[in-house]
């Protein structure tokens, strides 16, 4: 199995090689950090729901829409990036593709756990250390090939990830932020200093424990052509305006389990509600929705809370 | 018939990509099998093409989100759609809650009498769950 170690590489670099691997047949791990920020969309999200364009347009925030599953996230040079990419017919690959995500997340749950941080599988895909976030994930099929992709999230920019995402009222995003911050976890919550180069050294160990020795490769030309030519394509105009999985009342996944949602079902009021395993965790009752009695009508629920 | 936990339905042609064929005439219903809709999991979106378009056996016709997971939805015969069953696609679970009956995908008119040809029939389609099972297992 080739193993690329790019380091630090530009914000389309670091979606479309894996992608280029995968159109091409071809097997391997990626490695990599992206220089500039940028927002990157599953391959099922509603442009026009999900994103506030007018936000990441003012902060030159790029877009891209990713042949993989899950949803919008905003990406930094603070999150180092894994990408699997297996052909189908690879031994190591189940009849259901959700099963290898046990096997391709060992490494980064073993790097967490290698700087003190109990971290586990939370299926189908999140790693979490405390029962918060430490790590996303999602797979797709592309090509002929099935990749698998996400991240050890070193530091997270909680305030612009909520400001990236389009909210039904101001206010809204304020909960949104403090309900990432409250069930997600980085590894700079955890350790002091923290060398990337040594992370990605650990994880490229822990892969070999997986798929054997790996060989290192430098980027190679058709590599880079065919990932050029993708850009051009998962960053396109009629790409990125694809329509997309719509829902009638907005909810935003925080982490596996749990969602911000617009409204609590019934109740005609703008009320920010916190949904833990189909259960209602918390209400918000912002500004806006005060006049409207909300609190009566989510009387019940086990807290409510208000954002002013 | 039953295959472990999942029913082969006598009289339908499958394909390997786990898709059921039912011909009427120069028209077909495509849905997906019992172990098609277990090998997915929980199926959260589907995305299909539209009414009109050709779809071209090997080719994509779709694609599926599962979990953590998406997928392309392979065509299994070559045809022009004539109807997308609106129920899955605005409740996509309808398939797995009844895959040979109101969770059927798609509608199309067959492009020729011999689209049928290469699919197979539900014994050998048992066969080949079972030939599955065994390399999974």
């Amino acid at each position: 199995m080739d193993i690329y170690n790019l380091g630090v590489v530009s914000w389309w670099e670091s979606q479309c090689y894996y992608h280029a691997l995968a159109y091409m047949g071809r097997e391997g791990i990626i490695l990599c950090r992206p220089a500039e920020p940028y927002v990157c969309m599953g391959l099922h999200d509603d442009l026009n729901q999900e994103i506030d364009q007018e936000f990441c347009r003012d902060h030159g925030l790029p877009l891209l829409r990713r042949e993989t599953a899950g949803g919008v996230v905003y990406l930094d040079n603070r999150q180092i990036f894994y990408q699997v990419v297996l052909r189908r017919d690879n031994p190591h690959m189940p009849i259901k593709r959700d099963k290898l995500f046990a096997t391709v997340l060992q490494p980064a749950i073993d790097v967490c756990r290698s700087f003190g941080i109990e971290a586990e599988l939370s299926p189908p895909a999140d790693i979490k250390a405390g029962g918060r976030k430490c790590s996303g994930n999602a797979a797709g099929d592309i090509g002929q090939a099935v990749a698998y992709v996400g991240n050890l999230i070193i530091d997270f920019d909680f305030e612009m990830m909520s400001n990236v995402l389009k909210v039904p009222v101001p206010a809204y995003r304020r909960y949104l932020c403090q309900a990432m911050q409250d069930n997600m976890l980085t590894l700079a919550d955890q350790v002091k200093s923290i060398d990337i180069c040594e992370v990605a050294l650990k994880l490229i160990s822990e892969f070999e424990r997986i798929f054997g020795k790996l060989e290192e490769k430098p980027l190679d030309d058709e590599l880079k052509n065919t990932a050029v030519f993708l850009r051009d394509r998962l960053t396109s105009h009629e790409w990125l305006s694809m329509p997309g999985r719509r829902s009638r009342i907005r909810h935003i996944k925080i982490v596996e389990g749990l969602y911000l949602q617009e409204a609590e079902p019934g109740i005609r009021t703008n009320v920010p509600t916190l949904i833990r395993d189909g259960k209602i965790e918390d209400v918000h009752v912002i500004e806006e929705s005060r006049s409207n009695s909300a609190l009566q009508e989510v009387a019940g629920t086990s807290s409510v809370s208000t954002i002013l | 018939m039953q295959i472990e936990n999942w029913q082969v339905r006598e009289g339908l042609k499958y394909d390997s990509n786990n898709f059921w064929v039912e011909v009427k005439g120069q028209q077909a219903l495509i849905g997906l099998s019992d172990y098609g809709q277990w090998v997915i999991g929980d199926i959260l979106y589907l995305d299909l093409a539209t009414e009109g378009v050709t779809i071209v056996r090997g080719g994509k016709f779709g694609s599926v989100e599962s979990g953590k997971w998406v997928g392309n939805l392979i065509a299994p015969v070559n045809g022009r759609v004539l109807e997308c069953n609106p129920l899955v696609v605005s409740e996509p679970r309808q398939i797995q809650v009844d895959p040979y009956g109101t969770g059927w995908i798609m509608k199309v008119e067959l492009v020729s009498d011999d689209e049928i040809g290469s699919l197979l029939d539900h014994a050998t389609y048992a066969e080949l769950i079972k030939e599955q099972m065994n390399k999974a297992a």
